[in-house]
């Protein structure tokens, strides 16, 4: 079995990366902007202090990590699922699944149900949507010198 | 290529799963001082948080996550070949996913940077347990 062309793991990870900090920045700037605003003043989270450089970068970071994760994954999983957007799906929908599962843990009693089902709604089109698009980039070793 | 025993995922995952459960009672023992203190800032009630009730959706989505540990393993293992090594790179793709999460919530203050370290930690040797665990219930068809 060849190995992951690390290569384009890295090319596709920033796409995905890419892809899904804009939505989440959509999600979290403008569709739930108010519901983050109440849910940070019912916990005693003080919101204010977000928002500068920093943070954005922080946030965008974790957006490449987790872009970088679900087109490893994809590579990971293709000997077995077979190349396309099906196996593209399967493998950024492993990696949403495991952190909604552990936000599930606590959503109720930190958020609510109703936070819990609409961030992670709106994650789960964020998440398909990079990796679909960071597999669109990916090819293995063999393919790119054929 | 054959198709994942869908049988030995059930087995295996349920092993994971109930390893994780052991693991994270195990953590809450460790640090459900500092964890209860955490609440309190967050104008939560510990007592309720740690409660039964509050302990049930933990429980079923270690299950779950045993399950997709070892449905994750059984996809990468062509690639990576059978045994503990691919068990725990499987374990450490959904591991990763949930720290890089749980970061972003430590960055906003949810959780302070000492207790999302120990826990991280903590949580690290218990999936690696885990999946190996699983792992070593799965076999091909």
């Amino acid at each position: 079995m060849a190995s992951i062309n690390v290569g384009r793991v890295v090319m596709g990870g920033v796409a995905a990366g890419a892809v899904m900090s804009a939505c989440d920045f959509v999600i979290n700037q403008f569709i739930l902007a108010d519901a983050w605003t109440r849910v940070a003043q019912a916990r005693n989270v003080d919101m204010s202090a977000m928002g500068g450089a920093g943070d954005f970068v922080k946030f965008v970071a974790i957006d490449l990590m987790l872009g970088l994760l679900i087109v490893w994954t994809y590579a990971a999983i293709r000997p077995r699922l077979g190349q396309g957007p099906g196996t593209a799906v399967t493998a950024a929908f492993a990696v949403f699944l495991a952190e909604a599962l552990v936000m599930a843990t606590f959503a109720p009693w930190l958020f609510s149900w109703d936070m819990f089902i609409r961030s992670n709604a709106l994650g789960l089109i964020s998440t398909l949507a990079a990796g679909v698009a960071g597999a669109w980039v990916y090819t293995e070793a063999e393919e790119e010198s054929a | 290529m054959a198709g994942i025993n869908t049988g030995k995922v059930l087995t295996g995952g349920l092993l994971a799963g109930l390893l994780l459960n052991v693991g994270d009672f195990g953590l809450q023992q460790l640090f459900g001082a500092e964890m209860a203190a955490n609440l309190t800032r967050l104008h939560l009630d510990p007592a309720a948080a740690t409660s039964f009730t509050a302990a049930v959706p933990w429980i079923v989505i270690d299950f779950l996550m045993g399950l997709l540990v070892i449905f994750t393993y059984a996809s990468i293992r062509p690639r990576f070949g059978p045994g503990p090594k691919t068990a725990i790179i499987a374990g450490g793709i959904l591991f990763l996913a949930v720290t890089f999460i749980l970061f972003g919530f430590q960055t906003i203050g949810f959780f302070p940077m000492d207790g999302f370290l120990k826990n991280t930690v903590g949580e690290a040797v218990n999936v690696a347990i885990a999946s190996t665990a699983g792992a070593w219930a799965y076999q091909e068809a």
